[in-house]
């Protein structure tokens, strides 16, 4: 009996893709768009805080791919470009947002008002004594400074290798784990005393 | 730099299970003994986990196809595409707000302009002379000349006439001829020939 051709298709990884791309077949950047679409917004949302920014992001992002497709070579992995771009376009969203601020200071996101609510921090009905909410662990996350931030969404929410997070971030592996550790005992500390406080 | 401080570099590392076998057992020998290490390292871990478990958010539903209309936009206007999103709302933004600005620094402008001679004379918008109209002092003073007699028994004028020295909406008193070598005026003393000077 022959077997369906489904079953004996492997699926195409991101790089035999983005060479399809680039010898002109659309279909192959569809599913490129498909395949890191909410992994990308996932990272650009907790870097941000904001989701409508996030998608505006990761959209140029895809339209960078688009644009730039030959710019690709194959001696990459595809996922450190793609992640290299979006980082890059986040960083920049977050300095003109900070511009934006200066500017206006009516035009405060969800990461300044924080500052002005801590007493609201915690809701004993919807939070168990030891689990933090999530929204609180994003509100922290926003509060490190960017390169912290960026490296500790990639490790421990991504969950990229860290060889993949120096690529992408262009520092050095040691760098890498020295930030993603001071970055998590930074956040451990802010939430350790939001807890406190809660007590 | 203390024990403390030095062994907390490793930690993550050590959570990790990436901590060669020689320091691994150096912090596992500090955290028996060091209370607040060994806190901070349960509490790393927990909040590890935290992080790996965070609710993934998702692109809204018309994600791809706004995508698609962005790279047909492109296509057809290659830079076009470029200004939608976020920047093209900003941008749009700015531009209204520019107009918005120039409309008001223009209306503020008629409003509070000065008093030129040019300004007081345009008080003298609009006579009767047997019938027609005279108007548009203002409207092209290059085109009126330096000096303009008419005869003043045939000039009936349709709105009060003041003085440039007389505060705005009051006519002049009886004695305006006073100031008859100043512009806009008109002297009603003598019937004989009214003179309007204009300041060029």
């Amino acid at each position: 009996m022959e077997e369906s051709p489904k079953r004996n298709e492997v699926k195409p990884t991101d790089e035999d893709l983005i060479e399809r791309f680039q010898q002109g077949e659309l279909a192959a950047y569809e599913e490129i768009v498909r395949r890191y679409k909410d992994q990308l917004l996932n990272f650009v949302f907790r870097f941000l805080n904001n989701h409508e920014e996030a998608e505006d992001v990761v959209q140029e992002t895809f339209l960078r791919v688009y644009r730039n497709r030959f710019a690709y070579t194959r001696i990459a992995k595809f996922s450190t470009w793609i992640y290299t771009i979006a980082g890059n376009l986040a960083r920049t969203e977050l300095r003109r947002r900070k511009r934006r601020r200066f500017f206006s200071l009516s035009d405060m996101g969800l990461e300044d008002r924080d500052y002005e609510i801590s007493d609201e921090v915690f809701n004993p009905e919807t939070q168990a004594n030891s689990t933090l909410g999530e929204e609180l662990i994003q509100r922290e996350i926003s509060k490190l400074s960017p390169k912290f931030r960026e490296v500790i969404i990639l490790r421990d929410v991504q969950e990229l290798s860290y060889e993949e997070i120096s690529k992408i971030i262009r520092v050095p592996i040691g760098t890498v784990k020295s930030r993603v550790n001071r970055a998590r005992l930074r956040l451990q500390n802010r939430l350790k005393k939001l807890l406190d406080q809660r007590k | 730099m203390n024990t403390c401080e030095r062994l907390s570099e490793s930690f993550s590392d050590y959570i990790e299970n990436i901590l060669p076998a020689a320091e691994r057992q150096q912090v596992e020998t500090h955290l028996s003994a060091c209370h607040d290490c060994h806190d901070t390292v349960a509490r790393l871990n927990h909040l590890r986990n935290q992080l790996s478990r965070l609710r993934p958010v998702r692109t809204s539903d018309d994600f791809t196809a706004v995508l698609r209309a962005r790279i047909k936009l492109e296509q057809r206007m290659p830079r076009a595409g470029r200004l939608v999103g976020a920047r093209y709302r900003r941008i749009r933004t700015a531009g209204y707000a520019g107009a918005a600005l120039m409309l008001a620094i223009f209306l503020g402008y008629l409003v509070w302009r000065p008093q030129t001679p040019i300004a007081a004379a345009s008080n003298l918008r609009s006579y009767q002379t047997q019938g027609a109209t005279v108007t548009g002092w203002q409207a092209d003073p290059s085109k009126f000349p330096a000096r303009i007699s008419y005869p003043l028994d045939k000039i009936t004028p349709t709105h009060p006439i003041r003085s440039a020295s007389a505060p705005r909406g009051q006519a002049p008193a009886g004695g305006a001829a006073a100031d008859s070598s100043r512009i806009g005026v008109i002297s009603t003393a003598r019937p004989v020939r009214a003179t309007f000077i204009s300041s060029f």
